[in-house]
């Protein structure tokens, strides 16, 4: 008798274990499904999340966090912790090497190459072939569709049957409207005083620009205000323009790659290796082979509309410490980029060509003839129309 | 349950039924990952049949900094057709390509005059902003969301259709290869059984609707509830 009370008793024990754990499991993946929600939108999830919870206690937010009236001082308004371009639809990107990366396989085929991508590979003394990206280049360029819906005569008959119910019905939204949009018309007018003023400031920039032209060496004509990089100049890289070239969070990665530090070691040098253990010393000769290209893209404007013409200029330069041959750059414009016959340009002798991309582009190509030595580069220009 | 308590009949230690249950838990919770796993802002509960100012309004609640903001949108007539907005309770300030900044949410009313081979008659359509443009600094002007109507929806309204039009912001790796300039709005028709709100939105952002062919006003000027208690408009 003792014996079946412990083994229900057990067996109640056990029940209620498992129920238990059944009901902590449910919970888990309830849960689990309300997480991602939350992390994958961001900043913009937790501005809900906190007007939600603390709605009435306004004060005690962080700036972050109320999402009230936006402030229109200084960059423009993007949600925290997303770096910029932002938001990306509104952006037309070029240049890098998205998706997968870009290889050249042994008939010569290059492959990984998508759209907006910018590369150039060349091949080295000792029989390899190596890629290298450009930085990415950003240019604000929202394009509009629109898509249309034609309702039916049956559809205007039942028009003029609701007609005089329509006023009522749409009263009630009106007094939420009125409510949602009373408050807030001064404060977007003092940002359009902000607008005008910066715009005027940014017309005596570029004359600024203007009275410093230089010439590149090989080009038809001087350099362009927006090729002011001491980069485009004569291929050194000025620390200062870092931050003007490195506005996409791609940007210049070949630049910032430890290997560059190397280059500038111009002549072989023997690294003495003396060991004493024995009668003899041993002298080892490390010869420098440290192959590098860097690829620098900028543009001619920061934002276009469609119709607008934009210059490209690509800066390559052989940064390594080695001779570099069949150097060739291919660019696999955007779909929303048309490229503008005969405005290429190359400083160095080179054989242009272009081949049409899946998108309705092209991908362009320059396959510089002579072999690039140490230190020296070239420029490369174009132009295309915004589509 | 049912598994749990066979496997406690056949004497197996609490641990290794952990261990059962931990199994099917982890493939659950990769699913609802999975599932739960953020996809593309979508307006499937949302329909540009909604009465106007339904879809700015909940845009609004989702949060962001879109109340206040007076987004900027160039309307324009097609051959001559003349543009009128409400100012001061009526409409005025006729032209041919008028541009404004509105607020998201509200409706706008707008008159047609001057239409092409339809002397004498008018269209009332509204503009229904639901979302805005973020343009770098002093661009924002340059950068107005374009409303151009053609000749076709006006025919089209004036012939007792109604006409709904929802303008997005095109996904720039969902864009097709035409040729465009700021002068035309590419449109085209949404295919059969399907909203105009939904395709805008598998193609990116929808920005604007825009309702050609509703109501009249009833008396020579327009009263307050037609022209939607006049929500601001910046010039």
């Amino acid at each position: 008798m003792d014996r079946s009370q412990e083994n229900t008793r057990k067996s109640r024990g056990s029940r209620a274990w498992a129920l238990g754990l059944c009901l902590c499991a449910t919970l888990l993946i309830c849960s689990c499904r309300g997480l991602p929600t939350s992390s994958s939108l961001g900043g913009a999830s937790s501005i809900q999340a906190s007007r939600g919870s603390v709605a009435g206690n306004r004060d005690t937010l962080p700036a972050e966090a109320w999402s009230g009236p936006p402030h229109f001082e200084g960059d423009a308004w993007r949600p925290p912790g997303i770096a910029g371009p932002w938001p990306r639809d509104e952006y037309l990107h070029d240049g890098g090497d998205s998706g997968r990366p870009a290889a050249v396989a042994a008939d010569w085929t290059v492959t990984g190459l998508e759209q907006n991508d910018t590369i150039a590979h060349f091949d080295t003394i000792d029989g390899r072939t190596i890629v290298e990206q450009s930085n990415r280049v950003y240019l604000y360029a929202p394009r509009f569709g629109s898509v249309r819906r034609v309702h039916g005569v049956a559809a205007s008959r039942s028009r003029d049957v609701v007609g005089s119910a329509d006023s009522e019905l749409r009263l009630e939204q009106h007094d939420d409207l009125q409510i949602a949009t009373n408050s807030h018309t001064q404060q977007q007018l003092i940002g359009d005083v902000g607008v005008r003023g910066s715009s005027v400031y940014r017309d005596r920039l570029q004359g600024g620009d203007l009275n410093s032209l230089r010439k590149v060496a090989g080009m038809r004509n001087a350099l362009l205000p927006f090729e002011d990089f001491q980069i485009i100049h004569a291929g050194r890289y000025d620390q200062l323009e870092k931050v003007r070239l490195e506005e996409a969070i791609e940007a210049a990665r070949t630049w910032s790659h430890d290997a560059a530090v190397q280059i500038f070691l111009d002549e072989r040098r023997a690294i003495t290796d003396t060991k004493d253990e024995r009668l003899q010393s041993i002298y080892r000769t490390d010869e420098p082979n440290h192959p590098k290209l860097r690829l620098v893209k900028v543009a001619s404007t920061e934002s276009v509309l469609p119709g607008d013409m934009v210059d490209f200029t690509i800066r390559f330069d052989n940064v390594g410490d080695r001779v570099i041959g069949n150097v060739t750059i291919l660019d696999n414009l955007s779909t929303r980029l048309e490229f503008v016959s005969s405005t290429d340009e190359c400083s160095l002798k080179a054989d242009f060509v272009t081949e049409p991309n899946p998108g309705g582009s092209l991908v362009v190509r320059w396959e510089i003839t002579d072999p690039l030595p140490p230190g020296q580069g070239g420029v490369i220009r174009f132009r295309c129309r915004v589509r | 349950m049912t598994a749990v308590r066979l496997l406690l009949r056949r004497g197996l230690h609490p641990t290794r039924v952990v261990g059962k249950w931990l199994c099917p838990c982890v493939v659950c919770l990769v699913a609802s990952s999975v599932l739960a796993a953020p996809g593309r802002t979508v307006h499937r509960q949302f329909s540009s049949a909604m009465p106007p100012g339904a879809i700015g309004n909940l845009r609004l609640g989702r949060g962001g900094p879109v109340s206040g903001y007076f987004q900027r949108v160039e309307i324009r007539a097609p051959n001559g057709a003349q543009v009128e907005t409400v100012v001061a309770g009526r409409f005025d300030d006729a032209a041919e390509i008028v541009r404004a900044g509105m607020l998201i949410g509200p409706v706008y009313q707008l008159r047609i005059t001057h239409i092409a081979n339809q002397e004498g008659s008018e269209l009332y359509p509204t503009i229904e902003i639901i979302d805005r443009l973020y343009p770098p600094e002093s661009e924002a002007e340059r950068f107005a969301i374009p409303i151009h109507l053609t000749q076709d929806e006006l025919d089209l309204a004036l012939s007792g259709r109604f006409v709904t039009r929802v303008i997005y912001l095109e996904d720039p790796d969902l864009a097709v290869d035409v040729t465009t300039d700021t002068s035309t709005n590419r449109w085209f028709d949404a295919p059969a059984g399907h909203d105009p709100l939904e395709v805008a939105d598998q193609l990116g952002r929808p920005v604007a609707i825009l309702r050609i062919g509703s109501r009249v006003p009833e008396g020579p000027e327009p009263n307050a509830p037609f022209v939607y208690d006049l929500p601001p408009v910046v010039r």
